[in-house]
């Protein structure tokens, strides 16, 4: 009203600039991630859907081969025993890997610093459950070469000559067994922390009021405490899924898929032929499929871990 | 007529593309060297409208002039303004003059310049001997402080002050309201404060704009809107203990206006009632704890009877019913009525406030 | 009971032991190995205390018939170089990009999250054939800079969410105040934001730096040699047809502890930082 025509002209421009300003900043600030996933992760997409098309081989002359990388895939005879070995590996490893956190937690978060009021005590338990995770894919795999291997190292088999007994061959005879309780524990250690948290925010004066009424701690453990944990598992049940059917290190490290392809699941499969057979057509084909898995796993962890609600809008209009 | 400080013409702000109103239609103007306190409920939209003023909100309607200038797009940075945070929000890993020098060193001003100006402000709030120390060294009233420093350190045209208070505990409080009010005198800088409190409104403010429901209800000085409330919502927002509130029906007869309520009829002067406001003829009185007068009998007074007693040392609360309703009556302290009989009171004519049952609004001048 | 209450001075609960008993048994499984691990790298093959296993930490190790795997200290610093490697890149590249995902609005920004989840999702393995060709034909085969860009571009989506969070609970005041004081967006970042966020960059900074120093398939894929970093030393002590020793078994062991010790250093100096929750999970 008390403006000037060209005034108003000159806000309107402002305005845009300042909109453009408030578009720019974000983007300029995740300009060095997005390059880097556009190269290292979008155009590697790319490339494993185009030459999942191709014989693509070490030789690096790729040809057009249709769809014969899939018909492959599917004329496999030792497919079936893959997925079927994988399944097993994932199912095991999720069971196992959660429950078994979940009792070591409720054991020293819960029945050590909340019931007993042993702090130290439940700590020291928990940092020496926390070991296996951090210790190196590598050497973590190799203990239980240590453990399980002939009887010139072997543990279990020097035990069992002390007793007089025949040394066991563990890596030919249980080798989906030994690689299933190192990857176990490895998953269960994994979450320690995260569930550790969640059982200590239970309140404490819950507890203490319902132990005043007399509820015993295994009764307040299932009503007040394990609640908590609720969501917690649901993040890691999704993340064991994902992490074991997507898990090949372990396995090359401890059994090599052997003996036989006893221990190879899908995921080592593709490494074995990515790596080893360089049959890089093939391989591309195969991650396709892992790849359709995970983005299926990805969206409904989007739906649980309610994702959109998590991005709040910023309290600002600059 | 010149331009006011500050003016808010039709000032709104709407979230997910007009669907929730935090503001809606804010008319404001607010002089050169006014205080004045945004007060309502939490949540009502005073601290959005405070955002609006230092920037960090667009309004999506309407327009802000500070001095006659279009600020909407204006960035806070260039609008001259300082601001005090509920939480201090000061920068914890800077030092208490590191914290004040902020403001300046973004103004790329000299150094020397900068100690001076840091050294003149903490003198006025008389916190020199803290320069050298951390945030968290400090008390929650002396935090305050430098945030009131850090404010004024740029000689802001208009001080902004978020619930400046309402960390500190009651004594603090009383404290630093009063050096906030003598500050701002002394500075003479235009101020707007955000608060829940009207008791602390009152005290501190030339103008109060209360605010409820995202729409602002009166914008007044104090006394005004204690003594005339525009409707229900500032009637009984404002005053402590609060106004009683009496449902009635009203008859005009012979320049007279006659008030039926549960406990008596009331007669209330026809000059004081404009009737073209009047939608129905159900009305609420409001009158305030104070104004009653102990009387004899019944008549053209209200019977209530007694439920307690509250000695408050300087005067008497009677908390008292006429039927469902509830009400306080303050007496002297040497008033000494025996709970179990009635008491008559009669509302002193010049402070009762009469509103439309319908609209809430006021219908007394 | 008033004995047990005058035998502990404090008022806790008696019997904590049966647990820490159930506990003790339990933790064997991690326990026992450990510890068979520390008391091999000790012992020589007639099963005697020696310090001969860890002899190759001071000169080359002979694994074949002139072959031989170079002193330790060159894989020990190799691992150093590329943990700090990646952590220096994460770190920064992490920070940058989940401020703006927390506290600026800008089109595509809930997109930009759901592809968060989706790339963190996202197989591993399933891109070792693309890496392949591509660190090839960038010329970036056997350089260990081509290795650490992968790993940060698939180490990056977590991260980023991670500390995203950390960045959400940081108080909007202290960023108006400086807003209002004049500072850029850019600036409040870097002087206000980043400083109260050090708690969460520690976070990333540890856990991508433990991430690095472990690594071991990408570079034993990508990179030739036997002595690149600790993981593959220890890797080539092992015949890769057979699986048999090419060492004696002590220094394997050796071996493994001293790539496990600086781990163990960080722990005790970090405890704080790794005890914090890690949102999300890692993927093996």
């Amino acid at each position: 009203m008390k403006h000037s025509s060209k005034g108003i002209d000159k806000s309107v421009m402002s305005d845009r600039r300042a909109l453009l300003r408030k578009q720019a900043f974000p983007y300029a600030m995740m300009a060095p991630f997005l390059i880097l996933t556009f190269i290292f992760v979008v155009i590697p997409i790319g490339m494993m859907i185009y030459y999942s098309f191709t014989d693509m081989d070490f030789m690096m002359k790729p040809k057009f081969v249709g769809l014969a990388n899939y018909k492959r895939i599917f004329a496999y005879p030792a497919i079936g025993k893959i997925l079927q070995q994988t399944l097993i590996y994932v199912g095991v490893n999720v069971v196992f890997s959660v429950l078994g956190s979940i009792f070591i937690v409720i054991i020293t978060t819960y029945y050590l610093d909340i019931v007993y009021q042993r702090k130290n005590l439940g700590l020291l338990f928990r940092i020496i459950w926390l070991i296996p995770d951090l210790t190196p894919t590598i050497v973590f795999m190799f203990i239980w070469r240590f453990v399980f291997g002939p009887s010139e190292y072997g543990l279990i088999n020097k035990f069992l000559i002390f007793l007089h007994l025949e040394p066991i061959d563990f890596f030919t005879r249980n080798s989906m067994a030994l690689l299933l309780l190192s990857t176990c524990l490895r998953s269960a250690s994994g979450s320690i922390i995260l569930f550790s948290s969640a059982v200590s925010q239970a309140p404490e004066h819950v507890i203490q009021a319902a132990k005043v009424d007399g509820a015993s701690p295994l009764k307040i453990c299932f009503k007040i405490v394990l609640p908590y944990l609720k969501w917690p598992i649901t993040q890691k049940t999704l993340w064991t899924i994902l992490g074991s059917f997507c898990a090949y290190e372990s396995i090359k490290l401890l059994t090599e898929g052997g003996p036989m392809g006893s221990t190879t699941t899908y995921a080592y499969y593709i490494y074995e032929n990515a790596f080893k057979y360089q049959n890089y057509g093939y391989g591309s084909a195969l991650s396709v499929f892992l790849v359709a898995m995970s983005i299926t796993l990805g969206l409904i962890m989007l739906r649980v871990f309610q994702v959109d609600k998590q991005m709040r809008k910023p309290r600002m209009d600059i | 007529m010149s331009e006011p400080m500050i003016r808010l013409e039709n000032v709104g702000k709407s979230y997910d593309g007009g669907k929730t109103f935090a503001v809606r239609n804010i008319n404001l103007e607010i002089e050169k060297g006014d205080f004045v306190a945004l007060l309502g409920p939490s949540g009502c939209g005073k601290s959005t409208t405070l955002m609006m003023l230092c920037g960090l909100y667009r309004p999506t309607e309407g327009s802000i002039y500070f001095n006659g200038r279009y600020v909407n797009n204006v960035m806070p940075k260039d609008r001259k303004i300082g601001m005090v945070f509920q939480s201090y929000a000061l920068y914890p890993n800077m030092s208490i003059f590191e914290n004040i020098a902020f403001p300046l060193r973004q103004m790329h001003m000299k150094k020397a310049e900068i100690i001076e100006k840091v050294q003149h402000v903490a003198e006025i709030v008389k916190i020199t001997e803290y320069l050298k120390r951390m945030p968290a060294q400090l008390s929650g009233g002396q935090q305050q402080r430098v945030a009131m420093c850090r404010a004024l350190v740029k000689d802001p045209d208009i001080l902004l002050l978020d619930e400046p208070m309402s960390n500190l505990d009651a004594r603090l409080k009383l404290e630093i309201r009063d050096e906030i009010k003598k500050l701002q005198e002394r500075i003479g800088v235009t101020s707007i404060i955000v608060t829940h409190d009207q008791e602390e409104a009152m005290a501190i403010s030339s103008h109060i704009a209360v605010i409820d429901q995202g729409v602002l209800q009166q914008y007044a000085p104090p006394d005004e809107l204690y003594r005339h409330p525009k409707n229900l919502f500032v009637a009984s927002f404002i005053g402590n203990p609060p106004m009683n509130f009496i449902d009635g029906t009203l008859s005009c007869s012979g320049g007279v206006y006659e008030c039926v309520t549960e406990g008596g009829v009331l007669k209330i002067p026809g000059e004081k009632v404009d009737s073209s406001l009047l939608t129905g003829n159900h009305v609420v009185l409001g009158i305030r704890p104070h104004n009653f007068d102990l009387v004899g009998g019944p008549e053209d007074a209200l019977t209530l009877h007694t439920d307690y007693i509250e000695h408050l040392g300087k005067e008497n609360l009677y908390r008292c019913y006429m039927g469902d309703a509830k009400l306080r009556v303050i007496t002297p302290i040497s008033v000494d009525h025996p709970v179990s009989e009635a008491l008559y009171v009669c509302p002193d004519y010049d402070f009762v406030s009469v509103f439309d049952k319908e609209t809430g609004n006021i219908i007394t001048k | 009971m008033k004995k047990v209450a005058l035998m502990h001075a404090d008022d806790r609960p008696y019997g904590a032991w049966k647990y820490v008993l159930l506990l003790l048994l339990i933790s064997s499984v991690v326990l026992i190995p450990y510890g068979w691990l520390v008391l091999q790298s000790f012992t020589n093959p007639e099963g005697f205390f020696t310090l001969e296993n860890w002899t190759f930490m001071t000169q080359e190790t002979m694994i074949r018939h002139g072959v031989s795997l170079p002193v330790a200290t060159k894989p020990m610093l190799n691992s150093l170089k590329f943990a700090t490697l990646m952590a220096l890149c994460v770190v920064p590249v992490t920070v940058c990009a989940a401020y703006p995902l927390s506290r600026t609005d800008f089109i595509g920004r809930k997109l930009l999250a759901r592809l968060l989840i989706i790339m963190d999702a996202f197989p591993q393995v399933a891109l070792l054939t693309s890496f392949i060709i591509l660190l090839s034909k960038m010329h970036l085969t056997n350089k260990l800079i081509g290795v650490i860009f992968l790993k940060v571009a698939m180490y990056l989506p977590g991260s980023i969410w991670l500390m995203k969070g950390f960045f959400d609970h940081i108080n909007w005041d202290i960023e108006w105040a400086a807003i209002v004081d004049g500072a850029s967006r850019f600036k409040t970042f870097l002087r206000v934001i980043v400083p109260a966020a050090k708690p969460g960059i520690a976070v990333i900074l540890v856990n991508s730096f433990l991430s690095g120093w472990g690594e071991y398939i990408l570079i034993s894929i990508f990179m030739r040699g036997n002595a690149t970093t600790m993981s593959n030393f220890i890797s080539s002590m092992l015949d890769a047809e057979d699986g048999k020793y090419l060492v004696p078994a002590g220094i394997l062991a050796a071996a493994c502890i001293a790539y496990i010790v600086p781990v163990i250093i960080i722990f005790i100096f970090a405890q704080k930082t790794l005890l914090e929750v890690r949102q999300g999970g890692s993927k093996q």
